[in-house]
């Protein structure tokens, strides 16, 4: 009794039908469903290929608006000012000084001035030795 | 109390051993050299003072072929007066080099302290005469020739890479329109007295030159000093004209170097 019970009601149900719009639109969607595409490793590295541009992009923009001129000002990538840089001005009068003094000392030696207050130094790119050095090596001589 | 008066005599002392402790040490290193000089033998001494003598005279050659190259290295047009005192001056240096390489030779036949001593009074002799005053004029002359106008070419690209700096930060917007105008216009002044400066020595030496070629050539060099130049010399003159053009070239860097750290400022990287 139960299992004719049981049949009865599985037949019933054979008769469900969906809803007529809903068939419709269910048969639209599978009908112009496109492929899933299959994942393959070519398609992985693309797309982080594609991650990494977009990064570096936003990374460049990033860069470009937290260091502004200063930090492009400091990094040898790109052209810096070199008339006004800091360091390069420094570094010429640094040796123009010390150059125009050891070479106006060589005449005030010769001239018999007293220069204490300039170094017994050649000028820069001098190998020779000053006139005071020998004169100090022949008073040695002398004096030995 | 008494800690503290020991604590500051100590301090005292401290102090005081920093200032005549090199004196006391030189001193007595002085003294050491004498006691070591007295002791060693006349023939090491010979041999030393050989040794110094060659060193004196070999690197007091090097110095005049220096001399000579830098001279050489001035170029001038042909038949000009210029090129006329180069080309003595070169002379000039040919002779200092047989003297010192004639005095290197002498030594090699030199057998006693007298004879060794003798060359030397000789070198020292020549070099605070004749040397002195003829180097002095050699030097002087690659000073005004070529030193300086080394220096104010350098100072002139300089000033003139900082001017397309600022134009090119005006361009940018980064600083404002003119703001830099004064000083670069203040550079500008300087760089042209460095430059009249050293025109002004170029003549005066010229004119030097030109007006010793009168003189007969029958009297020295020092008694030309001593008897017709001194009470004409001038006050001026080309060494101190080369001297205040390179001091107006010292005064401008630093006037570039406020301008760049100015720059800096702006732009707000110092």
């Amino acid at each position: 009794m139960k299992e004719e019970h049981i049949i009865k009601q599985l037949s019933t149900l054979k008769s469900i039908q969906p809803d007529a719009d809903f068939a419709r639109s269910a048969r639209t969607t599978i009908l112009y469903r496109s492929e899933p595409k299959p994942v393959r490793l070519f398609g992985l590295a693309q797309s982080l290929s594609t991650t990494l541009s977009i990064g570096l992009v936003v990374m460049f923009f990033v860069f470009i608006a937290l260091g502004g001129v200063a930090t492009m000002f400091r990094t040898p990538i790109s052209p810096t000012f070199q008339g006004v840089d800091e360091a390069s001005l420094a570094n010429e009068a640094g040796s123009i000084n010390e150059n125009t003094d050891a070479r106006l000392s060589e005449v005030a030696y010769l001239s018999g001035e007293k220069n204490d207050r300039l170094a017994m130094t050649a000028p820069d790119g001098d190998g020779a030795d000053t006139d005071e050095e020998i004169d100090l090596l022949l008073t040695q001589a002398k004096s030995y | 109390m008494k800690q503290l008066i020991k604590y500051f005599s100590l301090a005292t002392l401290f102090a005081l051993s920093l200032f005549v402790g090199p004196a006391i040490k030189a001193q007595s290193l002085d003294f050491a050299q004498l006691i070591a000089v007295d002791d060693i033998a006349p023939e090491e001494r010979l041999a030393k003072k050989i040794e110094l003598t060659t060193d004196a005279l070999k690197k007091a050659d090097g110095r005049v072929v220096d001399m000579r190259t830098k001279l050489e290295a001035i170029k001038f047009e042909d038949k000009t007066p210029e090129l006329e005192l180069r080309d003595k001056l070169i002379e000039r240096t040919n002779g200092y080099s047989t003297f010192y390489n004639d005095k290197l030779a002498a030594l090699t036949a030199v057998k006693s302290i007298e004879e060794i001593d003798l060359i030397i009074d000789e070198v020292i002799a020549y070099r605070e005469g004749d040397y002195a005053t003829g180097a002095k004029e050699i030097l002087e002359f690659t000073l005004v020739y070529s030193y300086t106008p080394s220096v104010l070419t350098l100072a002139d690209q300089r000033l003139e890479n900082i001017m397309k700096d600022v134009v090119r930060l005006e361009g940018l917007e980064l600083i404002e329109p003119n703001v830099f105008v004064s000083r670069t216009d203040e550079a500008k002044a300087i760089l042209q007295k460095a430059h009249d400066l050293q025109t002004q020595a170029v003549t005066l030496l010229m004119e030097n030159y030109t007006t010793s070629l009168l003189v007969t050539p029958e009297v020295t060099p020092l008694e030309i000093t001593l008897t017709e130049v001194l009470p004409v010399l001038p006050l001026v003159t080309p060494r101190s004209l080369a001297e205040q053009s390179l001091a107006e070239v010292k005064k401008l860097y630093e006037l570039y170097i406020e301008t760049g750290n100015k720059v800096g400022e702006t732009l707000g990287i110092n």
